[in-house]
């Protein structure tokens, strides 16, 4: 079967599979407790009348097959709806908070694969050792502190330290600056935040690397080689790591489908105005809309990112391929 | 052999240690110490004061008389350290307290709770984990070893697992369970559903193996051979796997055991008192006790070694013993573990402009603040949530403003006003010459515009509602192109209260999408700032999403100062947005931001600390006027399948037994613990912070439990020799408390209750719920038994609180949906309120409100709590900075706010 029917099925199944998560997601809105316009109940200057007309206005009031059966319709024709909280179109604002989202965690995905692989063949090199047990013990720590207080933390660290700013992604009114200036005040904003989302998921993917390196350092293949006095570097990158390559790529894999959820929590605490605040807002707010439309974003990053790790998978394993 | 000796005994001391927290920890997890709160582990000390040497002891701790949030040693008195004594490992005897890991918000010791956490947070983690792995492996292998369609199937379905949002079908699992089902019980199940939707990550990685496993030589060769599948992947493939799964439990098990801290903040975490790592740890993402408690990391310190603990198992394992002893070790270790109106002022003559009542400030500089979340809209007409209201407030002007200072009303676009002698019209002269922001003029049109629109049921406003007296609208008509008069069907008391914050709009440029019925849909953030206008100090520059929205001076603002130059003082106001308190506080803190509005006791301490380095102005205000309670559900529950609760509507239902639950509550302590003594206890629902309408004559009894008892006993319920307390058809009194899972402070105040009532005998549960979850069953389902809510906040006028007493209102909340009164004390307040409304004599007013709040005091459908104070900051050069007890607490006077002139220009 060649390469191009194989990515073609796939991207036929990539849309299939959106849809389903569309009809799902929509499924589980509907049992979940509560709508949008439930904190107006609670609140005593706005009547009962108001909020059915709200409601009325908005289309929540009719069931939730033809709900569903609207949006979809809307969405072949390139609408992707309303954000009941915002009042605009949900399209463009996605797009613009994916791409603030993407700054972050682009480049740290290439920072923390840069790490983990050479810090995890070494450790696997170096297995045992006071400095493998150091890297353990901090991987372990990092594991154990939660995404929310690791944002803290690097907010403590700009406000003790008064190098970096607390927050945000650019100073106020810088936003409008053309110059050159802008790209310096995003960067120093970006550095923390960075810094977090490279701490939160440098752990994980380090054990998987280490793991993978000490299984095919005790290979046959590998213990051939140095035998023949092939060592340091040279045995890492053409015999340990073409070994360990399989489950490493179904990570990096990964890697690339959570690219958008992996900062969702430093974001919101750390006030970059990426995916983050506005998923977990639509979220707890049931901005029917954004999170349907956040959800088969998610879907297409999903389905890309396994296309990618598959077909790599299939390059370079030739195990699979026979 | 010894390494594997050495993790494997640590291990299982651990577990052993954990599992044994009823004998080594040396308190209850949930024994509260009301007069140490956040208290730092206490020292442990060999040498006495004389220079001798002693047997280990401990000092008891007494506030620090010069820093109320520290303490000191008494040296009078030394308490030893007692092995084996009371039950348990280690004691001593009280006042002096062994806390080697200090104590929390409510004195609990922290020690203790980290063991008895242990528990529950270890079973957690492995359960999860369990059911990922054995899910995922099972898929992963099936899928990579028989390929073809069922790869296929198994892959797709992984796909749509990992990009659904599962916070939904937790929510609902939550919501379809009872309330009274044991909170740990509910808490693992959700972990357990957790766990196993989180199958897919594990099956893809497993699944990448065994498709290269399955083509390896042997394999093929033994398929040759004639071997079975099940041989095949039981010899052959599985092994292969097994590192992945190893690896993948290491990385999971603390995962999950961290899923419970994002789970308590989405209301669906094991509810107090119990403890667990998880909600320990939450605790800990309140910026002020990061700052301030560094023992409350223990939880963190715990969860590092058992993941390390359980990292080394898994390393060990990889590299020696068989998974099958793994897995049992874990097995086992997860079967060991089994959360006012004021009076109506004279028509006033003044001129045209109205002279600011403060100092003369300079010109310039630029106001950030950071406020909570986005604004929504910039439309008046839909502004339902707080930051676009705060926004819009400094864009738009209004006819007749009430001063946040003083609480009454004066002149603002309309220069004066007449009330005819039978109240039933008010006619407004409005001040002439005005422009709005784009240099349009405003006049009559405009007002009489403004509010056919917003009564208009089309278009939905939601203000439209408190311009609707007693079911009938005030007709607006323009006598004049500067005159207006309002027609009411019925006196209303106070009407002129009605007109602050109803934004005047222009009817040049709204007036073509009221036509054609999208009205609703103008002035979004996104709009370009030309199409917005209106009489506020400020007008929109520009909006860049998620990031900050400008506000620049309006050149066209009518008011000046004494000097006659005209305001705001400001070139702009800018608005960032922080994301969540603490943020803000941070921002605050750094300098990002000059204004911090309305925040909490602990982050005022926290604030405090550094006032005379960084000069900051901060101000506590006093008490709010809104007021919390504990509310019953006496909702008719004919035709709710509700049975339960039904029942024990006896016990809501009767007064006596609300009385003597106000007795045992303590309310010092609330206000002590919970707000760090910025607030006043209540007893009825007017707060001391509504100086005009508040009754001084209500009772207002001190806690009693005695006399609690005293008033069950004669309505007839009993003690057994437990001391649980059941009612006169011998059914044990317990019930649950609802809260918002978002508010720590209603879940604090209710966690306090909880222990109060435990002393009559009462059990009582507290369960946190995400705020629609919570608000549908208070609101709609009545599916609760009580329930923390906090109500005012509004107007200081009784009007604001019309929703709340009459009957059949919105916000009655113990009785929802009644159409005519169901007791004699309803249908009286409904007679005074209705009065109160139209009657225009201001004394009269008070005394029918006084005798409102002395029935509600006394009848009790509330259980008043406390008023938070109202507590704000600002940069120390921020002049003219007059914070009021009434929303807008720090903005109400943005047009009269300056920058002194030395730190003016010095902006970032």
């Amino acid at each position: 079967m060649s390469a191009l029917r194989f990515v073609l099925r796939r991207l036929a199944y990539g849309g299939l599979i959106t849809l389903g998560v569309s009809a799902l997601t929509f499924a589980m809105l509907e049992l979940a407790p509560g709508e949008f316009f439930d904190d107006l109940k609670l609140d005593a200057t706005v009547g009962t009348h108001t909020v059915e007309t709200l409601r009325q206005e908005h289309g929540l009031t009719a069931s939730a097959p033809v709900r569903y059966a609207e949006w979809l319709s809307a969405v072949v024709r390139g609408d992707f709806g309303l954000s009941l909280a915002h009042d605009t179109p949900v399209a463009p604002l996605l797009w613009e908070r994916m791409r603030n989202t993407l700054v972050l965690t682009v480049p740290a995905l290439f920072i923390t694969w840069f790490i983990a692989l050479p810090l995890g063949l070494w450790t696997a090199r170096v297995r045992g050792r006071i400095v493998d047990r150091l890297c353990s013990g901090a991987t372990s720590a990092l594991l154990a502190l939660p995404d929310l207080l690791i944002g803290l933390l690097m907010l403590l660290v700009a406000l003790k330290s008064g190098l970096f700013p607390a927050g945000g992604m650019f100073s106020p009114g810088a936003a409008d600056d053309e110059s050159a200036g802008r790209i310096g005040d995003l960067a120093m904003h970006a550095v923390l935040p960075l810094c977090a989302v490279v701490l939160s998921t440098l752990p994980a993917i380090l054990r998987h690397v280490r793991a993978s390196a000490i299984d095919a350092r005790q290979s046959p293949a590998v213990r051939a080689a140095r035998g023949h006095g092939i060592r340091g570097w040279r045995l890492n990158l053409r015999y340990v790591l073409t070994i360990a390559a399989n489950p490493l790529i179904s990570l990096a894999g990964l890697s690339i489908a959570s690219l958008l959820s992996a900062s969702l929590l430093i974001e919101v605490v750390m006030s970059w105005p990426g995916l983050g605040p506005l998923l977990v807002d639509a979220l707890l707010s049931r901005d029917v809309h954004v999170v349907l439309g956040a959800t088969m974003l998610a879907t297409v990053f999903l389905v890309a990112g396994n296309l990618v790790a598959d077909l790599a998978l299939y390059a370079a394993d030739p195990r699979i391929r026979a | 052999m010894t390494r594997m000796r050495v993790i494997l005994g640590s291990l299982i001391a651990l577990h052993v240690v954990v599992g044994l927290a009823g004998f080594v920890a040396p308190y209850d997890p949930t024994s509260q110490d009301r007069s140490s709160p956040y208290a730092p582990p206490t020292a442990l000390h060999v040498m006495d004061t004389s220079g001798e040497l002693q047997a280990p002891f401990v000092y008891a701790q007494v506030p620090d008389p010069n820093d109320p949030a520290a303490y000191i040693d008494d040296t009078a008195h030394r308490y030893p350290v007692q092995l084996l004594a009371n039950g348990r490992l280690l004691s001593v005897d009280a006042p002096g307290r062994l806390s080697l890991l200090g104590t929390d918000g409510f004195g609990r010791d922290v020690f203790s709770r980290v063991l008895h956490g242990g528990r529950v947070s270890i079973a957690a983690g492995l359960l999860a984990t369990l059911c990922a792995l054995v899910v995922g492996m099972t898929l992963g292998t099936l899928a990579g070893f028989f390929g073809g369609f069922l790869d296929r199937i198994v892959m797709r379905t992984a796909d749509v697992f990992m990009a659904l949002p599962w916070i939904y079908l937790l929510f609902a699992v939550r919501a379809a369970l009872p309330l009274h089902i044991d909170t740990r019980a509910t808490f693992l199940m959700l972990v357990a559903v957790l766990g196993v939707v989180g199958w897919a990550r594990p099956a893809r990685m497993i699944r990448g193996i065994v498709l290269s496993a399955r083509e390896r030589t042997y394999v093929r060769a033994a398929e040759g051979f004639g071997a079975s599948s099940s041989y095949l992947l039981w010899r052959h493939i599985l092994p292969h796997t097994y590192s992945i799964v190893l690896t993948q439990a290491s990385v999971l098990i603390p995962q999950y055991l961290l899923a419970e801290v994002a789970l308590s903040f989405l209301g669906l975490g094991i509810g107090e008192p119990n403890a667990s790592w998880g909600s320990m740890l939450g605790t800990l993402q309140q910026y002020h006790v990061l700052m301030s408690y560094w023992w409350m990391l223990a939880p963190a310190v715990a969860l590092t070694t058992v993941a390390l603990a359980y990292h080394a198992l898994t390393a060990l394992v990889h590299e020696r013993a068989r998974v099958l002893t793994a897995s049992v070790l874990l097995l086992l270790a997860l079967g060991a573990h089994s959360a006012a109106a004021a009076p109506v002022p004279a028509a006033r003559a003044a001129g045209e402009d109205v002279l600011a009542t403060s100092d003369a400030g300079h010109y310039g500089g630029r106001l950030v603040v950071a406020l909570r979340a986005e604004p929504r809209t910039l439309n008046p007409i839909a502004a339902v949530d707080a930051p676009s209201k705060d926004v819009i407030g400094r864009m738009s002007g209004d006819l007749i403003h009430i001063n946040r200072l003083t609480q009454g009303t004066e002149t603002a676009l309309a220069k004066s006003w007449k009330r005819s002698a039978d109240g039933l019209s008010y006619t407004l002269s409005l001040r002439r010459g005005l422009r709005f922001s784009d240099g349009h003029a405003f006049d009559a049109d405009d007002v009489v515009f403004t509010f056919k629109v917003l009564m208009d049921p089309a278009v939905g406003a939601p203000h439209r509602d408190l311009l609707v007296v007693s079911g009938k609208s005030i007709a607006v008509t323009k006598v004049d192109a500067h005159t207006v008069r309002l027609t009411l069907a019925e006196p209303y008391a106070a009407a002129e209260r009605l007109f602050d914050s109803i934004a005047i709009l222009p009817r040049h440029l709204l007036e073509r999408a009221y036509a054609q019925g999208t009205l609703a849909d103008e002035w979004t953030t996104t709009t370009a700032p030309a199409a917005i206008a209106g009489l506020g100090p400020y007008r929109l520059k520009h909006y860049v999403a998620g990031q900050e929205l400008v506000l620049e001076r309006n050149p066209y603002y009518w008011k000046v100062d004494s000097s006659k130059r005209r305001l705001p003082y400001l070139d702009e106001i800018v608005f960032v947005f922080a994301g969540n308190e603490d943020a803000q506080v941070i921002r605050f803190q750094s300098g990002d931001s000059d204004l911090l509005g309305r925040t909490t006791a602990d982050n005022f301490s926290l604030l405090s600390r550094d006032q005379a380095a960084k000069r900051y102005q901060l101000k506590d205000l006093g008490p709010a006027l809104e007021y919390n309670f504990l509310v019953f559900n006496q909702n008719d529950l004919t035709g709710k399948n509700l049975p339960q609760i039904a029942a024990k509507q006896r016990w809501f239902g009767d007064v006596t037994f609300r009385r003597a639950v106000s007795l045992a509550i303590d309310r010092q302590g609330i206000t002590r613990l919970v707000f760090k003594g910025r607030a006043v206890p209540l007893w009825g629902n007017v707060s001391p912070g509504n100086r005009l309408w508040v009754n001084n004559s209500i009772p207002r009894p001190a806690r009693s439990v005695a006399q609690a008892r005293e008033l069950l006993k004669a309505s007839g319920y009993a003690w057994r020799p437990d001391g649980s307390l059941v009612d006169k058809q011998g059914q044990r009194v317990e019930f649950t408390i609802v809260t918002s899972a978002t508010s720590a402070q209603r879940t604090a105040m209710a966690t306090l209750i909880q222990a109060d009532l435990k002393e009559l005998g009462m059990d009582v549960r507290v369960v946190p719920l995400e705020f629609r979850a919570l608000v549908e069953r208070v609101v709609e389902t009545f599916d609760y038994e009580a329930s923390i809510q906090g109500l005012g906040g509004g107007d200081a006028d009784p009007n604001a609180e019309m929703q709340v007493w009459l009957s059949r209102g919105a916000n009655h909340m113990w009785r929802l949906g009644q159409k005519t009164p169901a007791t004699p004390w309803e249908a009286e307040i409904d007679r005074l309120m209705q009065q109160q409304l139209s009657t225009l004599d201001a004394g009269k007013r008070k005394a029918m409100y006084d005798r409102v709040q002395a029935i509600v005091a006394e009848q009790l459908p509330f259980i008043f709590l406390a008023a938070p104070h109202i507590l704000v900051a600002a940069r120390g050069d921020l002049a003219n900075f007059q914070p009021a007890v009434l929303d807008h607490y720090t903005l109400w006077n943005a047009d009269q706010l300056y920058f002194t002139p030395q730190l003016a220009g010095q902006r970032r």
